[in-house]
C-alpha cells in the first residue's frame, strides 16, 4: 500500500545510466550512482545503501511513477524537461503542510531548478518535491518535518488509506528524502536561496492602491488575484527564467486587466507604471511572462 | 457572480470577451443568467465607444480573454474578495514595517492637471490632508494642502490646493480669546476634510476630530511639527531634490523592504489571507482540500494509531500483571498523543487498581472530556468515583463523599451502586441526626434520675476498686513512687499482656477493666476469660456504646500508667504501633464521653484501622468525666442490658461495674464480628456529624495526648507523669481540675488518693451533668 521511495531510489540507480554527472562533483564524490549517501557519510556501501535495499523489492512507487509520467505525457514531452512538467511540485503539498507562500516558492524553485540540471528521468520527481519542501522549510525558516511531508505525500498519492505506521518502512522513507535533499544540495551548488517576487508585487499593490480610486480598487479583487497569480505561476518554471522584479509587474497587468482596471492618467503620463517599478522592463517581457503565466493554466483544465 | 465586476471588464475587453465567456462558460447556470443580462449594456453605445478607443489594444489581449473567460467562475465569484483592511494607518511610519514609497504618479510624471482632478474625484471627507497655514482671516484660516495623512497617498505638493478651516471648526485653546490667535501663518497644520465641493474644487477642514471616521479618531489634529509629516511625503520630498533616482532602488534602500516579515505584514494590509492562500487552478482550490488531507489532521491521526499501539502493549502487559511496564506504555501513548482517550482510560484502571483514586478519577475525566461518549471511561469514571466516596466516607469526610456519589449519578443516572451508596450515606446522616435528638431528650429526662443512683453506685464502685487497687499493688513490684492506681493499671496490663495473641480485643477489655482494678485481676488472672467474653455474642444495642467508649478513655489512663512499667515491654511495643491509627481513632472516643451512641462509630472505626490498638492511645484525664458518663449511660441501659446480656462475669463487682463490663463487651463483640463495611456507612454517618458539633478540639487534644503517651511509652522516666498531666491540664477543661487533684494526691497515700479522687470525680460530675 505504502509508496516506497526508499524503492524509487534503488530503482532510479538501476536506470540511471544517462543520469548526467553532476556537477558538484568536486566536493569530492566520483561519479558514483550513490555519492549523495558516500557525500553524506564518507564511507562507501554505508548503512544507508543497506537500509535502502530492501525497497528494490517492491514493486517501485507504480502509482507515482504511473501519475507522473501521465501528467507530462498529457504535455506531450515525456522525455524532456519543460517547465510545466506537472501540478504535482511542491504546491499542493506545501499547502496542506500549512506553509507560507514564500517556502513554498522556494520549494518549488528548488525544485525547478534542480530538474533544470538533472534530467527528468534521472530521480523521482516526487521524492525530489519532498525535499524540496524540506530544504525550503530550512532555508524560508520555517521547519518542517519530514514525517509531516511523508504522511501528506502519501495521503495524497493514496487519497483513502490510513496515515502510514512508523515502522522501519517509514524511516527508510525519511532517509530517503534527507539524503536526497542532500543531493538536491549538491546539484544545485548550495545555492537554495532565491528572490522571488511577492515582496515585489506586494510593494507595487501598494503604490498602486494609492493611485487608483478607492472605490474602484474596493470592488476589483485586484490584490488577491495578483497574489494567486503569483502563487500559481510557480507550477511553472517562471521563476527561473525572469526576473522577480519583471514576474511581479507581470501578474500585476493581468490582475489588472482581467478586471478591466486602468490606471488613471496612464495616457498622459510620461512613464507607464510598469516602467516605474522596473526599468529595464519593456511590453514584450511581460507578454512573455503573462502568455507563459496562462500557459501554465492550460495544464490545470487538461488535467483531470 | 460579481456582476458589476464581470460588466466593468467586460467593458474593459468588449464584446470578444463577451463571446468567448459565452463559449467558455456555457456550462455554468450562473454565467448563463447573468451573461444575458450582461448582453444588453455591452451591446449599447457606450461599449462600442471604448471598444474603437482601445482597438490595437483589443488585439493584443485575445490571449488574456482566453485567460479570463476560462477563469471567469474564479475570477468573478463573489467569495472571490479580499477582505477589506481594516487596520488603521495610524503610526505606521514609526517604525517602517514596509518600503514606504513616493507616490506612484510622482513616478509616472504626471501633469499637474490630471493630478489635480484625479485628486479632487478621489478625496473624501474623514481623510486626513496636511497643509501650511497660508492666510488667516477673521472667519478662519485658509491652508495650502501639502500632503495627505490616510486614505489615499497622494503628491499634491505642487498642486497648490487651498483649503478652508472655518471659525467654528477652530477649537479654542484657552477660555477667552480667539482661538485663531493661536495659529500663525507657515504653521503646519493637520486637519480632516469636512466639506468638499468637488466641482468648484473648494475643500473644508476641521480641526475637530469628530470630522475623522472612528478608526483615525485618536489622531491629533491641529499644528504638527515638520518632524511629523508622513514618511511618504518626506520621500517623495527627497525624490524631488533628486528626481534620478528610481522607484527600485529607493525601495531597495529602504529598511522596510528587508524585514523579513514584511510580506506578512504587506498581505495584512492588502487583506490577503495566507491561511487560505488564494489560486486559479481548479485543482488547487484550497476550499476543496479536505480538512483530513492537511499534516496536522494527518499527523493527529498517525499519533492517535501509534498512541493506540503502545496501549495495546500496555494492555498485555497489564494482563500480565506487569504493572510498570504498562504505566510506562501508556505514559509513552500519551507523550505521542496527549489526549488519547484510550491511554487515559488505560492508565487510569491501572491507577484504580493501583489504588490511586484521584489519579484514575482525573485520568478518566480528561478522557470523558476528549471523547463524552467513550463507555469504558464512563463506566470506570463512575465505579472510580463510588469507590473513592466510599474511601471519603471512611475518613469520615462526607459531604465530599457524597459529591463523590452524586457525580457519579449524574455521569450516570442508572449506576446502581452509587444510587445505593447515595441512599446509604443519607439514611445514615438521617438516622444519626435521629439519634442526637432522641439522646438529648434522653439526657434531660434521666438528669433527675441519675443525681442519687449514680452517685450511690459511683460509691460503690469506688469502694470495690480501692480494694482491688490495694491487692494488686501488693501483688506487683511496682515502684512506690507510682500511684496505686497506676499500679494496678499496670499490673492487670501486664498480666493481660501476657496473652499477646489476643491482644487486639483483650487490650480493649483490659482498657476497660483498667476502670476498676477488680476487672483487671480478673482478666489479669485468665485469658480464658477474655476469649469467652469474644466469643459470645450479642446484639448491639445502640447505647451501649456510650459505656463501651468511656471505657476505651480509661484505656488511656491505664495506657499511660503502662508505659510507666519497665516490665511492660509488651504492651509498649503494641502501643507504639499505635500511631498508625492514631488520631482519627480518638475521636469517637472523645465523643462517647459526651455524647449518644459512640459505639457504633467505634465499630466502624475498628474495623477501618483494624487494629485495637488504637484504643490504647488515652489519658486519664478522661477517666473522671468518661466515668461520670458510663455511670450515666448505664443507668440507662443497665436493665435491659443485664437482662439481655446476662452474661456476668464478675460477681464481687458491683452493680455498675458489671454493667459497665458487659456494656462494654458487646461493643467489643462487635467489633470482633462485624463485617468491614457492612453497615458500617451508616453508622459512620452518625460518627460524622458528631464530629461536626464536638469540633476540632477534642481532636486535637486527644492527639496531645496521645503524643504523651507515646512519650511514655519508651519508658524513659516516670516524671513525666506529672508534667504530662500538666500540659495536659489546659487542653482538657473539664477535667482538669481532676488532674491537678491527681498530681497533688500522688504524695498521699494511694488508697486515700484514690478515693478522693474518685469523689472529687463524682461531685464534679453531678455538677457536670446538666452540662451533658
Amino acid at each position: 500500500m505504502a509508496i516506497s521511495w526508499a524503492g524509487a531510489w534503488v530503482q532510479r540507480e538501476d536506470v540511471e545510466t544517462r543520469r548526467p554527472q553532476l556537477e558538484g562533483g568536486g566536493i569530492g564524490a566520483p561519479a558514483s550512482r550513490l555519492s549523495v549517501p558516500r557525500l553524506l557519510t564518507h564511507t562507501p556501501a554505508s548503512q544507508h545503501t543497506g537500509t535502502l535495499a530492501p525497497g528494490h523489492t517492491e514493486p517501485f512507487g507504480a502509482y507515482a511513477l504511473g501519475s507522473f509520467a501521465k501528467c507530462i505525457r498529457k504535455d506531450g514531452s515525456a522525455s524532456s524537461y519543460t517547465p510545466y512538467i506537472c501540478l504535482e511540485d511542491p504546491c499542493e503539498p506545501g499547502v496542506k503542510l500549512g506553509m507560507r507562500s514564500i517556502p513554498i516558492a522556494t520549494a518549488c524553485a528548488i525544485y525547478h531548478k534542480f530538474f533544470c540540471e538533472i534530467d527528468l528521468d534521472a530521480y523521482d520527481p516526487y521524492l525530489v518535491a519532498m525535499s524540496s519542501l524540506y530544504l525550503a522549510g530550512k532555508v524560508e525558516e520555517q521547519r518542517l518535518r519530514t514525517r509531516d511531508i511523508i504522511n501528506v505525500s502519501n495521503r495524497y498519492f493514496h487519497p483513502d488509506s490510513e496515515p502510514l505506521e512508523l515502522d522501519s518502512r517509514f524511516w527508510e522513507l525519511r532517509d530517503s528524502i534527507v539524503q536526497c535533499e542532500l543531493l538536491v544540495l549538491r546539484v544545485l551548488r548550495f545555492q537554495v536561496s532565491f528572490q522571488h517576487p511577492h515582496k515585489y508585487l506586494l510593494h507595487y499593490l501598494l503604490s498602486v492602491k494609492n493611485w487608483l480610486n478607492r472605490y474602484s480598487w474596493q470592488r476589483s479583487p485586484v490584490s488577491i488575484t495578483a497574489w494567486a497569480l503569483l502563487r500559481d505561476s510557480y507550477h511553472g518554471g517562471l521563476c527561473l527564467r525572469f526576473q522577480a522584479q519583471h514576474i511581479a509587474v507581470a501578474v500585476l497587468h493581468l490582475a489588472l486587466q482581467a478586471y478591466g482596471v486602468e490606471v488613471p492618467a496612464e495616457a498622459e503620463a510620461e512613464k507607464p507604471w510598469w516602467q516605474v517599478f522596473s526599468e529595464d522592463l519593456t511590453k514584450p517581457i511581460i507578454d512573455n511572462i503573462v502568455s507563459d503565466l496562462i500557459q501554465i493554466y492550460t495544464m490545470d483544465t487538461e488535467i483531470p | 457572480m460579481d456582476r458589476d465586476l464581470m460588466r466593468q471588464s467586460l467593458n474593459f475587453h468588449g464584446p470578444s470577451l463577451l463571446s468567448l465567456l459565452r463559449s467558455e462558460q456555457q456550462d455554468n447556470p450562473h454565467f448563463r443568467s447573468l451573461l444575458g443580462s450582461v448582453v444588453e449594456p455591452a451591446r449599447g453605445p457606450a461599449p462600442q465607444q471604448q471598444l474603437q478607443g482601445r482597438k490595437e489594444k483589443k488585439v493584443e489581449n485575445i490571449e488574456i480573454q482566453k485567460f479570463i473567460s476560462k477563469k471567469a467562475d474564479l475570477l468573478f465569484a463573489v467569495s472571490w474578495k479580499s477582505d477589506a483592511p481594516t487596520t488603521s494607518e495610524v503610526n505606521e511610519d514609526d517604525e517602517e514595517r514596509y518600503a514606504v514609497m513616493p507616490p506612484l504618479e510622482q513616478f509616472m510624471e504626471i501633469p499637474s492637471m490630471d493630478r489635480r482632478e484625479l485628486f479632487f474625484r478621489d478625496i473624501e471627507r474623514g481623510d486626513i490632508v496636511i497643509g501650511r497655514i497660508s492666510s488667516i482671516r477673521e472667519f478662519g484660516f485658509f491652508m495650502v494642502l501639502i500632503c495627505l495623512g490616510s486614505g489615499i497617498m497622494r503628491d499634491i505638493s505642487h498642486l497648490e490646493i487651498t483649503a478652508l478651516c472655518p471659525l467654528r471648526d477652530v477649537p479654542s485653546l484657552s477660555n477667552h480669546g480667539d482661538p485663531l490667535s493661536y495659529y500663525q501663518t507657515g504653521d503646519i497644520v493637520r486637519a480632516g476634510i469636512k466639506d468638499i465641493d468637488r466641482y468648484h474644487e473648494k475643500l473644508a477642514v476641521s480641526l475637530y476630530s469628530s470630522s475623522l471616521p472612528p478608526h483615525l479618531s485618536g489622531i491629533k489634529l491641529g499644528v504638527i511639527s515638520s518632524e511629523e509629516l508622513p514618511l511618504y511625503y518626506r520621500r517623495s520630498v527627497e525624490l524631488n531634490s533628486n528626481s534620478s533616482d528610481s522607484y527600485e532602488n529607493i525601495m531597495q534602500s529602504s529598511l522596510g523592504f528587508v524585514n523579513p516579515g514584511v510580506v506578512e505584514f504587506l498581505l495584512g494590509k492588502l487583506g490577503i489571507d495566507e491561511s487560505n492562500p488564494p489560486s486559479l487552478m481548479r485543482g488547487l482550490q484550497s476550499k476543496n482540500f479536505s480538512e483530513d488531507d492537511f499534516a496536522s489532521a494527518l499527523r493527529k491521526k498517525q499519533s492517535a494509531s501509534w498512541a493506540l499501539k503502545c496501549v495495546k502493549i500496555g494492555v498485555d502487559y497489564f494482563k500480565v500483571g506487569r504493572h510498570v511496564d504498562a504505566m510506562n506504555e501508556y505514559n509513552k501513548a500519551l507523550e505521542i498523543d496527549k489526549q488519547n482517550v484510550e491511554a487515559l482510560v488505560a492508565r487510569g484502571a491501572l491507577y484504580a487498581t493501583k489504588g490511586s483514586l484521584n489519579k484514575a478519577i482525573e485520568d478518566f475525566e480528561l478522557a470523558l472530556e476528549n471523547c463524552p461518549t467513550h463507555r469504558n471511561a464512563r463506566k470506570y469514571l463512575c465505579q472510580t468515583l463510588v469507590e473513592r466516596g466510599g474511601q471519603l466516607e471512611e475518613e469520615e469526610k462526607f459531604l465530599n463523599a457524597e459529591s463523590y456519589y452524586k457525580k457519579a449519578l449524574a455521569l450516570d443516572e442508572t449506576f446502581k451502586d452509587a444510587e445505593d451508596a447515595l441512599q446509604k450515606l443519607h439514611k445514615y446522616m438521617q438516622k444519626s441526626l435521629e439519634l442526637r435528638e432522641k439522646q438529648a431528650e434522653k439526657e434531660e429526662k434521666q438528669k433527675t434520675r441519675k443525681i442519687e443512683t449514680s452517685a450511690e453506685k459511683l460509691r460503690k464502685l469506688l469502694k470495690e476498686e480501692k480494694r482491688l487497687k490495694k491487692k494488686r499493688r501488693k501483688s506487683t513490684s511496682s515502684s512506690s513512687s507510682v500511684s496505686s492506681a497506676d499500679e494496678s493499671v499496670s499490673s492487670s496490663s501486664s498480666s493481660s499482656s501476657s496473652g499477646h495473641k489476643r491482644h487486639k480485643k483483650h487490650k480493649r477489655n483490659r482498657s476497660e477493666s483498667s476502670r476498676s482494678s477488680k476487672r483487671h485481676s480478673a482478666k489479669a488472672s485468665s485469658n480464658q476469660v477474655d476469649q469467652n467474653k469474644k466469643d459470645e455474642c450479642f446484639p448491639v444495642p445502640a447505647n451501649t456504646s456510650a459505656s463501651f467508649l468511656n471505657q476505651k478513655q480509661e484505656v488511656e489512663k491505664l495506657l499511660e500508667k503502662q508505659d510507666r512499667l519497665p516490665y511492660q515491654k509488651k504492651q509498649v511495643k503494641e502501643k507504639d504501633r499505635c500511631p498508625l491509627s492514631s488520631s482519627s481513632v480518638e475521636i469517637p472516643d472523645d465523643f462517647g464521653g459526651r455524647s449518644e451512641d459512640p459505639r457504633d462509630f467505634y465499630n466502624s472505626y475498628k474495623t477501618q484501622t483494624g487494629s485495637s490498638k488504637t484504643e490504647k492511645p488515652h489519658k486519664s484525664e478522661r477517666h473522671f468525666s468518661s466515668r461520670r458518663d458510663s455511670s450515666d449511660s448505664f443507668y440507662r441501659n443497665s436493665e435491659d442490658k443485664i437482662k439481655i446480656y446476662g452474661y456476668r462475669r464478675f460477681e464481687k463487682d458491683t452493680e455498675g461495674r458489671k454493667e459497665h463490663y458487659r456494656r462494654w463487651e458487646p461493643g467489643s463483640m462487635r467489633y470482633s464480628t462485624s463485617p468491614a463495611s457492612s453497615d458500617y456507612s451508616w453508622k459512620s454517618v452518625e460518627k460524622y456529624k458528631k464530629y461536626t458539633y464536638s469540633g476540632s478540639r477534642d481532636f486535637s487534644r486527644h492527639e496531645q495526648r496521645y503524643q504523651l503517651n507515646k512519650n511514655q511509652g519508651e519508658y524513659e522516666r516516670e516524671g513525666n507523669y506529672e508534667e504530662d498531666i500538666k500540659t495536659e491540664v489546659p487542653e482538657e477543661g473539664l477535667s482538669s481540675k481532676e488532674h491537678s487533684e491527681s498530681g497533688v494526691k500522688k504524695n498521699l497515700p494511694q488508697n486515700l488518693l484514690n478515693i478522693f479522687n474518685q469523689i472529687a470525680a463524682f461531685e464534679k460530675e453531678k455538677g457536670n451533668k446538666p452540662k451533658n
